[in-house]
């Protein structure tokens, strides 16, 4: 058994194909969902954590290319850029996890366990501090 | 400039200089004269207290700079510049230009794939210039008798202008909205990213360490002020465009929402990168975020009264930018104070809402604290206005009206 993190995006269009029952009935997958943002006539995302067999894995992820939904693998991690950060706050109001918080200094901590890998952060930030790191 | 007043004024500008050059003056931030008020009063720390700094550190789009670039050889009129590949506007003198911060790099895609990246633009092109990076310079004439080249590219660095002058036509908003998003769909705004159904709330201004708010009426402050301004010493000019202050008002002063603004100019040269930043707003534009520190001589009671303001006596308006904003439509969704805005979440409409600021609180205190250590060691004197800024009882102090447009 193995796990993997996926983060998906759904096309405006999509029509909406129960995915998750999929997933759990026909490819035998634990599916953990950490985020998802879904809303009408907008590009929707959400972020997975799916655990199997490597084999159910690779069939599940097929199916999901098979609905047009496109999907990064993350084996990424969001880094916070200390030379870029102007410590607003911008992050903080959108992460969901409390990863990104303001100390008692005032200056904006994040740690990076809390982290679901949203990249919410990366969208809100002006000034390039958020960024991905391979 | 004549102080007005409720109790006497118990020093001058000349007095406080005095003070600072010979090392003696009393300075503290605008966040540290709050528990001296309150422990002394204001008239004892009105004697006690020479100057009071402030601070803010946010993003400014009516920020540009002015830039000289020398004569070519031989010489062209420039009709069309950039930097970067940022458009410079041109419509001055041969080799003047302005390059504002909210303008675009050419090939920009701008909003057509929502929502827009804008990787960089005059902002950017400012903090280049300011980091000391070369800088793709490219221009065109139409050629004269006296200016024929029609071409010019290469590359310059800050050190190569003549002059480069950072020129805030707006600056320093005496306090500001509370931005929300009624709406069903995520919004991108210069407010920042708003999520649906009231899910955050974003806010700007710096509060009790934010330069107006510790001089409501402007009593101190007027053109001619000698500021910190992108880590050097800049000036305030005029007052800002969209200067509102009949904004109503407080029991203390205090404006309830947007109200008076500055205009401030500085010497780019000097400047740093550390306050001076390129933004990119996801969705909305570029723009430049600006440290600007104002000094605040305690002439009298009544102004170190004024200085002890604390996040708990400022509110500011909750604005809905899906629908209201964008629309004028003057609503509010209620008022809430930056005491509790700084605690990191806010009641509204009954919901539980995470709060988050859109300028450095952090650099703010900084911004304070260096302004604090110039006066102290005698590097900054205070400069004493030589016109005041319109306040709310000037008969001629300006509205913030909507564009009155005619169809003929």
């Amino acid at each position: 058994m193995i796990k993997k993190t996926v983060h998906l995006h759904f096309p405006p269009e999509q029509a909406r194909d129960a995915i998750i029952y999929r997933l759990v009935k026909e490819f035998d997958l634990v599916v953990n969902i950490l985020q998802a943002r879904i809303e009408p006539n907008e590009h929707g995302r959400a972020l997975i954590e799916l655990t199997g067999t490597r084999n159910d894995i690779q069939k599940g992820l097929q199916y999901l290319k098979g609905q047009h939904i496109e999907i990064d693998a993350l084996s990424h991690e969001i880094r916070k850029n200390e030379d870029r950060c102007v410590h607003c706050g911008a992050c903080v109001g959108v992460c969901p996890s409390g990863a990104l918080a303001v100390d008692q200094d005032f200056q904006i901590v994040f740690n990076r366990e809390q982290c679901v890998l949203c990249q919410a952060c990366i969208l809100a930030c002006s000034f390039d501090a958020m960024e991905h790191s391979a | 400039m004549t102080v007005k007043k409720d109790c006497g004024p118990v020093k001058s500008f000349k007095e406080i200089n005095e003070r600072i050059a010979s090392g003696k003056a009393v300075v503290v931030t605008a966040e540290e004269i709050i528990d001296i008020v309150q422990e002394d009063g204001p008239e004892k720390a009105a004697r006690s207290v020479d100057v009071v700094t402030t601070g803010t550190f946010g993003i400014m789009c009516s920020s540009g700079a002015m830039l000289n670039t020398g004569h070519t050889k031989p010489k062209i009129k420039m009709n069309k510049a950039s930097l970067n590949g940022v458009p410079a506007y041109c419509g001055l003198a041969a080799v003047d230009l302005y390059i504002g911060a909210a303008e675009l790099q050419e090939d920009d895609p701008a909003n057509r794939i929502y929502p827009g990246e804008f990787r960089y633009g005059g902002g950017h092109v400012i903090e280049d210039l300011v980091a000391g990076r070369r800088v793709e310079f490219r221009a065109s004439g139409y050629g004269t008798d006296c200016y024929p080249a029609k071409e010019a590219h290469g590359y310059i660095k800050l050190s190569d202008l003549n002059q480069a002058l950072l020129l805030n036509p707006r600056n320093s908003y005496q306090n500001y909205n509370v931005a929300v998003n009624v709406g069903d769909r995520t919004i991108y705004t210069y407010m920042g990213m708003l999520l649906p159904r009231i899910a955050n709330a974003n806010y700007s201004s710096a509060g009790q360490l934010s330069p107006l708010l510790n001089d409501p009426y402007y009593r101190t402050v007027g053109i001619g002020t000698r500021v910190f301004l992108g880590g050097a010493q800049g000036y305030v000019i005029w007052h800002g465009t969209q200067h509102a202050p009949r904004t109503p008002r407080s029991a203390k002063g205090i404006p309830l929402g947007g109200a008076g603004t500055l205009a401030l100019i500085g010497d780019l040269k000097h400047m740093s990168p550390e306050f001076l930043r390129g933004a990119s707003v996801t969705g909305y534009g570029t723009s430049l975020a600006v440290g600007f520190g104002l000094p605040i001589p305690v002439l009298s009671p009544e102004i170190a009264a004024f200085t002890a303001v604390r996040d708990s006596d400022i509110t500011a308006p909750i604005v809905d930018y899906s629908r209201d904003y964008p629309n004028a439509v003057a609503r509010t969704l209620g008022s809430v104070d930056y005491a509790s805005l700084r605690s990191g979440s806010i009641t509204v409409e009954g919901k539980k809402v995470v709060t988050a600021s859109l300028s450095s609180y952090r650099k703010a205190r900084d911004i304070a604290l260096i302004l604090k250590d110039w006066i102290s060691s005698g590097r900054f004197l205070l400069s004493e206005p030589v016109a005041p800024i319109p306040g709310p009882d000037d008969p001629d102090a300006p509205e913030f009206s909507p564009l009155k447009l005619k169809a003929h």
